[in-house]
């Protein structure tokens, strides 16, 4: 990690832990904030950010204020670090937040109102327009060595987890709520088998607490009428 | 998109308004010019606000309304010296600001209701996550609804100085170049924060690692006990007591006398 990224890590981590309170969140805020008040200094951060490669370099707290803090600056973000970020990350937040970075603005086409615009159909992952969320599925699916000869997953700790980390990815999809990554969300339904995830029970075991009115709107963005 | 449901997206709308026709907003505008709102930070960042410059976003998950900058307006200038003895304030324009009035029953229904219908609402109810995750909820909640202003009753209380009942705290949304996106750095919308406000008191801001609802006075419930012998306590501005040779025998005195010397510092 590069010299300002390593000064200002310690006070991200700090300001968004929750484990430090609210007295070393403000603490920790004053200082980076003094940090970053020279313009020169606040440059160079953001060149260091831009330049971050490893989702080990931060801690998720500190994730989670870097990668807004990269959004509402503008600094593009590192696309496979986002997409390792995400296959890796625990926390359904910030892989939503890690998602949000890695497609993108918000195009104004895509605020079409719901059976407004395109109907968003039900495609597979291979079949899904944005690259990086293609990819991004592709390697949540158990690759040849996780499979028997018999194409049946080996139920180790392994595939347990990434079954574990496909829900997060998917709820995190839900979370983004955009044409593009309920079209992804869509195509994880579809394809559920291969990852070996039970996520029509997990959507209807939370559609089950709703009332009448979020129930048909969960059904209609997941098109499961 | 939504999963709110058209109902709930209707009700959250409904419970919208202008900041400037609130009644927080008329009893600002009382007080002429720009309203005010003050920030209190800690006596160590005093040096940082010395000068004219933005007050700081708050990014902490243990804030109430997520990312914003907190602050209470002028009109109740004590109700949030809970957070430090060093008073900043800031004018603000709120002029074209969206409030979401979170000191009403109907609204925090409103938003109850709308955070159900989440899909990552199991974090909140059902892990041990919950503080990030009413965090984030609560982000993408003024997100998605262009929220400018959260109004709210103060959810900690400085012993004395805070009404939880009737005082409004503000949590001020600022946006990226995009308009959807909260920062998380410096407000532009608090861009003219300066040290303004010293008080005499101070209060812990946690209990046993948690954050404290109810903050007793840690200095003037012990200055009020001592004078029993009748001796005066003492003011005096610091300035002259820095060169003032009889401020050890004053001391001595108070000393004494069960009293005590208040350095001030001198308008």
């Amino acid at each position: 990690m590069t010299s300002m990224l390593a000064l200002a890590s310690d006070f991200i981590d700090q300001l968004a832990n929750p484990r430090h309170g609210l007295d070393a969140h403000e603490a920790a805020a004053e200082q980076l904030a003094a940090l970053l008040r020279d313009d020169e200094r606040r440059n160079r951060f953001h060149q260091e950010v831009a330049a971050l490669s490893s989702p080990l370099e931060l801690t998720t707290d500190g994730w989670r204020w870097i990668i807004r803090f990269a959004s509402a600056n503008e600094i593009p973000l590192d696309p496979d670090l986002l997409r390792r970020g995400c296959l890796r990350w625990s926390s359904t937040s910030l892989v939503a937040a890690g998602i949000t970075a890695a497609v993108g603005p918000f195009p104004d086409d895509e605020l079409a109102p719901p059976g407004g615009g395109r109907p968003l159909g039900r495609p597979g992952i291979s079949d899904l327009p944005d690259p990086w969320l293609r990819q991004l599925l592709d390697e949540l699916l158990p690759g040849p060595s996780a499979l028997d000869a018999d194409g049946t997953e080996q139920p180790d700790s392994e595939s347990s987890g990434r079954v574990r980390q496909a829900e997060v990815v998917f709820t995190a999809l839900l979370i983004v709520d955009r044409p593009t990554t309920i079209l992804a969300a869509r195509a994880m339904l579809r394809d559920q088998e291969r990852l070996s995830a039970d996520l029509s029970g997990l959507v209807e075991s939370r559609m089950d607490l709703l009332d009448d009115d979020a129930r048909d709107a969960w059904s209609e963005v997941l098109g499961l009428g | 998109m939504s999963f709110a449901g058209p109902l709930t997206t209707i009700a959250v709308d409904q419970s919208l308004a202008s900041f400037t026709s609130t009644e927080l907003h008329r009893q600002l505008s009382r007080l002429g010019r720009q309203p005010l709102a003050v920030k209190y930070v800690a006596s160590r960042w005093a040096h940082a606000h010395a000068l004219q410059w933005p007050l700081r976003i708050s990014s902490s998950p243990l804030q109430t309304w997520g990312t914003a900058t907190y602050v209470a307006p002028v009109t109740q200038p004590l109700s949030s010296a809970l957070y430090g003895r060093v008073g900043v304030v800031s004018d603000f324009d709120p002029t074209d600001w969206t409030v979401f009035d979170a000191t009403t029953h109907d609204a925090q229904r409103v938003y109850q209701r709308w955070a159900r219908t989440q899909p990552d609402f199991d974090d909140l109810t059902l892990t041990v996550h919950s503080t990030r995750a009413n965090h984030e909820l609560r982000n993408r909640f003024r997100e998605r609804f262009h929220i400018d202003c959260v109004l709210f009753r103060p959810d900690q209380a400085a012993e004395l100085h805070t009404d939880t009942r009737s005082d409004v705290w503000m949590a001020v949304s600022d946006w990226a170049a995009d308009g959807r996106t909260l920062k998380n750095d410096t407000s532009h919308r608090l861009a003219n924060g300066r040290f303004t406000v010293l008080i005499d008191e101070d209060f812990e801001l946690s209990d046993a690692g948690l954050p404290i609802r109810s903050a007793p006075r840690l200095i003037e419930p012990w200055t009020t006990s001592f004078g029993h012998g009748g001796a005066p306590n003492r003011s005096t501005g610091i300035r002259s007591a820095r060169t003032d040779p009889m401020l050890p025998s004053k001391i001595s005195d108070a000393y004494y006398s069960d009293s005590y010397v208040h350095l001030f510092i001198e308008p």
